[in-house]
């Protein structure tokens, strides 16, 4: 069952899949912890760039509580705003 | 009426432990002087930034929750802007919902940990009653 209104996924012949499991399994996270840099970690690339909804898997709401707390995170240098390969 | 906040900072790990607990001491006495009480202090301790502030890499961090009346929280940050020591500050409001989802996440993550410990050192352990529901 999709979520309503999500665009139905391109389909790429000849390329492997990146999206990872949902950690929240489509459930409401309610409260993600920007201090969680372990977790957070997860929804950034090695460049520390935030991954598309299209690889997270996440539902819009979620990513969006992601987003968030990735945001704070680095702010307080728990995450880099730049990954450590272009330092 | 009161408000439930949490505040985390980085004071510079550069300086002894004596000092640092001296910054955390001052920066509750400015939540409670303000009629703010304390619910609780995570000495989270130092880590390593993961860029470096003011040309320094490690820092401590600390994570006061409290509760305080909304004008209060702009003395406090001021009080940790003036503190040459801390790096940084974040403040957060917590609503209800948050509050009680930190709290289970907390309570769930104790309970991981035990049992963890537990079936490390071979100890009995109750299964499935009390085994969390895996993140």
């Amino acid at each position: 069952m999709r979520p309503f209104g999500r665009r139905p996924p391109r389909r790429r012949p000849n390329t492997i899949s990146k999206r990872r499991p949902d950690p929240f399994q489509g459930k409401d996270a309610i409260y993600v912890d920007y201090k969680e840099s372990k977790f957070l970690e997860r929804f950034t690339n090695d460049q520390g760039k935030i991954l598309p909804r299209r690889l997270t898997g996440l539902t819009a709401k979620n990513q969006r509580r992601v987003v968030e707390a990735i945001k704070r995170a680095r702010y307080m240098a728990f995450l880099p705003f730049v990954g450590e390969g272009l330092k | 009426m009161k408000t439930y906040y949490e505040c985390t900072f980085i004071v510079n790990s550069g300086l002894d432990d004596a000092q640092i607990e001296n910054t955390i001491k001052a920066t509750e006495e400015t939540i409670t002087k303000n009629g703010g009480t304390i619910v609780a202090t995570d000495r989270i301790g130092r880590r390593r930034l993961a860029y470096p502030i003011t040309k320094k890499h490690n820092g401590f961090y600390t994570c006061i929750e409290f509760e305080a009346e909304a004008r209060s929280i702009e003395k406090v940050e001021r009080y940790l802007t003036l503190d040459e020591n801390v790096m940084r500050y974040l403040t957060l409001k917590l609503d209800k919902r948050m509050l009680d989802a930190k709290r289970n996440r907390a309570a769930a993550n104790a309970l991981a940990a035990e049992l963890a410990a537990a079936a490390e050192e071979g100890r009995d352990v109750r299964p499935a009653v009390t085994a969390p529901a895996a993140e």
